[in-house]
């Protein structure tokens, strides 16, 4: 072969010229190429919890790097491709596909991958550190792995809290059945179960359904006595090959179950586990993501970090907790209480606040509404109790005042009622001689004399009567009975029993009545007593001038009724006038100075008003005003009289 | 004020006695009665109303008697009496009369008093006082 050495030279000279040509490539892509991360899921990576788990990690390598990173993900799928593991063609096909793409960093999820990581891409990626995620003791031993390898790995012993827990709250359980599927996953936790339940080193009973098909499994659970620990294990795989996702039937095995139910894996809780010490794969994410940050963020040289213990942490489900009735206040210290449903108050409390705000204002208000009712109330009850004291008390006083004013008064009073009574006496006996007389001694003058006798008795008893009525009138507590009055027929017998006094003083009285005067509604010996009281000041007033004349009047004004004692006596200074109706005030030497006290005070209980004034002639006049009686009009012709009458109709009387 | 001097009034009847008699008392109606009555039994008698009335009246003599008021405005009788017997002696046969007893007491006896009647009075009793001394 004379090409051969031409050949060897040409092949020789164009891979170094290749090498050449590659290396400025190579090293361009190499300074400005993204961060390269291979995740292996050792089992399907779209199940729930592990897509929610490559979120975080994705999300929490590219935050914390800071630069571009490019995540590529294999689902190796050893569960349902079971001889996978031991296949170097899938291990040439993966490095077949990674040949160009530097990696800088794998990270399988679960032992298994782990194995297959270092066994087959070892040779592939001979620089690429691997970080394992989600592994457990004993299947992964942590001190067996080659010095590239770190990860996160979960102590053997990882059922033994959950058992621990479970205890806990069921003192009184009587066994522990474990649940699990039959493949060989499952196999591996229920070992774990049963060797963590040795550990325990309790008298309870151990069961264990392996390997049973669901429709024969759930009615089996079903069977169960209650007094009883389930733990679920793993369920991967059905005894009758076909494969699972554990979080699809653990909600039905929880359900069948007749006691509660345990798991070590957080992505349970919620379908009707009760809680356990759980892995939870969103904080294992996080943690995993930090951990892959800090392998590649090495400078040259420097050692893998060590490997990291995941920490389980208690986490229960609160409904469960209350399907089970078990107490919360049994769960172990640091327990994570899901699915805790919020009370009516925590999940209204807005609401509820601002209702009861509302509710609290509303009665605060009723309240003091109430309350300041109440104080009006018992302030008016107060006042109108002190009203009716203060009335009670006026009254009595007055009553007291009268009635001591009628003790001073009883003396004065008999004094008084001596004079005509004793008069009356001796008229009479006067009389009694005169009648006693002969026929020849009783002429003209005596008969004459009887007359002034019997007309002067009859003065004394009305004067007699009079003092008493005073006196009367004052000790008169109660109302008198009313009645209508005609005001002249008492001014007429006034003027009647007065006639003889006047007479003896040498005294005129005139009355000028009005004819149509109306009624006046009231006490008709309280109005006489006024008009005689009026009549005998007159008289008295009118004694001092030469020739005496008392007249009476009565007119109508409007609705009332006008009665006036006029006299031609000296008339009221102006003291007199001030002091006319205080009680005890006279101008005679013997007057109580009660008389015209006592007429205001029946006036003013007839509603009436009494007064003086001094006339032009210099005498004094003495009004009184009434109001007549409503409707009291008898004769509808004095109706029509009345009504025509502009001027009050005057009919004079003369009486001497 | 003004009074009625009714001393001359209605002369009495019949045989007048010598003498009149002084009625002083301050009701109308004892005034009018007394002096009925002494008309009556035809004694001359003049009224008057108090004291001061007596003491400014002017007569020609004096009377036999006085009946006399104890409660009078102004003077009281008692004080009347008084004064007519210091100042314008002799004090005429005096006759107290009183509606209260306690009064008619305190002079009862006394030098100044003829005779004391308590009223009411009957008056044959003032009379047979009254008669004996015209």
């Amino acid at each position: 072969m004379s090409h051969q050495p031409a050949q060897r030279a040409l092949s020789l000279t164009t891979f170094v010229l290749s090498l050449c040509g590659l290396a400025p490539i190579l090293t361009a892509q190499q300074a400005a190429r993204p961060t390269r991360v291979l995740v292996l899921y050792q089992q399907l990576a779209e199940t729930q919890p592990m897509v929610e788990f490559a979120q975080q990690l994705r999300t929490t390598i590219s935050t914390e790097l800071g630069s571009p990173v490019e995540f590529y993900q294999e689902t190796l799928d050893f569960d349902r491709f079971t001889g996978l593991e031991q296949s170097s063609p899938l291990g040439e096909y993966l490095k077949d596909k990674y040949r160009r793409f530097s990696v800088d960093v794998v990270v399988p999820v679960g032992g298994r991958a782990l194995k297959f990581a270092v066994d087959n891409l070892g040779r592939l990626l001979p620089n690429a550190p691997i970080v394992f995620a989600l592994c457990a003791m004993p299947q992964t031993d942590p001190a067996a792995q080659p010095e590239n390898v770190t990860g996160r790995i979960a102590p053997a012993s990882r059922f033994a809290p959950t058992l621990e827990m479970a205890r806990r709250l069921q003192p009184d359980a009587q066994r522990v059945v474990v649940v699990s599927g039959a493949g060989s996953a499952d196999s591996t936790s229920v070992a774990a179960v049963v060797s963590a339940a040795a550990t325990l080193g309790d008298s309870l009973e151990l069961a264990v359904l392996q390997g049973l098909p669901l429709d024969e499994l759930l009615p089996r659970l079903r069977q169960l006595p209650p007094r009883s620990i389930v733990v679920f294990a793993n369920y991967r795989l059905d005894g009758r090959g076909h494969a699972f996702e554990p979080l699809d039937i653990v909600g039905s095995i929880a359900h069948a179950a007749p006691a509660p139910m345990y798991t070590q894996l957080g992505s349970y809780i919620g379908e009707g586990v009760v809680g356990g010490s759980v892995m939870r794969f969103d904080d294992e994410a996080v943690r995993t993501g930090r951990l892959v940050v800090r392998v590649l963020r090495r400078r040259p040289g420097e050692r893998m970090p060590p490997v990291e213990l995941i920490t389980s942490s208690f986490v229960a489900d609160w409904r469960q907790l209350r399907r089970w009735g078990l107490s919360e206040a049994r769960l172990p210290p640091g327990t994570e209480l899901l699915f805790r449903e919020p009370t009516l108050w925590q999940r209204y409390r807005m609401i509820v606040l601002v209702t009861l705000g509302v509710i609290g204002a509303e009665l605060v208000l009723i309240g003091s509404l109430l309350v300041e009712r109440r104080l009006r109330k018992r302030a008016q009850f107060v006042a109108e109790e002190q009203q009716r004291r203060a009335d009670e008390t006026r009254r009595q006083v007055a009553h007291m005042g009268r009635v001591a004013l009628v003790g001073e008064l009883a003396a004065t009073m008999s004094h008084d009622l001596r004079q005509p009574l004793a008069a009356i006496r001796m008229n009479a006996e006067a009389g009694a001689r005169i009648a006693a007389r002969d026929a020849g001694q009783f002429g003209d003058q005596e008969r004459e004399m009887c007359g002034e006798i019997f007309s002067e008795i009859v003065a004394d008893d009305a004067l007699a009567s009079d003092i008493i009525t005073r006196v009367r009138a004052l000790i008169r507590k109660e109302e008198s009975p009313q009645q209508p009055v005609d005001l002249n027929e008492v001014c007429r017998t006034s003027a009647r029993l007065l006639q003889f006094d006047a007479a003896t003083r040498g005294a005129e009285i005139i009355l000028a009545l009005d004819s149509g005067l109306p009624t006046v509604t009231g006490d008709p010996v309280q109005l006489q007593q006024v008009v005689l009281n009026l009549m005998m000041n007159a008289l008295d007033a009118s004694a001092a001038s030469t020739n005496p004349q008392v007249t009476i009047s009565t007119v109508t004004r409007g609705e009332e009724v006008e009665v006036a004692v006029r006299d031609n006596g000296p008339g009221l200074t102006d003291d007199v006038q001030r002091h006319l109706f205080e009680s005890f005030f006279t101008t005679k030497s013997r007057g109580l100075g009660l008389g015209l006290p006592i007429v205001q005070s029946i006036i003013e209980r007839h509603h009436g008003r009494v007064w003086a004034e001094n006339t032009e002639q210099g005498g004094a006049i003495f009004r009184v005003m009434v109001p007549g009686t409503r409707c009291a009009r008898e004769d509808p012709s004095e109706l029509r009289l009345k009504a025509l009458k502009a001027e009050p109709s005057v009919a004079s009387e003369i009486l001497l | 004020m003004g009074y009625r001097n009714e001393a001359l009034k209605d002369q009495p009847r019949g045989p007048v006695k010598d003498g009149w008699v002084a009625i002083i008392d301050d009701h109308q109606s004892v005034r009018s009665c007394l002096n009925r009555v002494m008309r009556l039994e035809g004694i001359r008698a003049a009224v008057f109303a108090s004291a001061e009335e007596y003491l400014d009246h002017s007569a020609p003599t004096a009377p036999c008697c006085i009946v006399l008021d104890m409660q009078l405005p102004g003077m009281s009788g008692y004080g009347l009496a008084q004064f007519l017997e210091r100042e314008r002696p002799p004090l005429p046969p005096t006759i107290f009369i009183s509606a209260h007893e306690e009064s008619l007491a305190s002079v009862e006896g006394g030098r100044l008093a003829h005779g004391g009647l308590r009223k009411p009075f009957e008056i044959d009793a003032l009379l047979a006082l009254v008669k004996p001394l015209l």
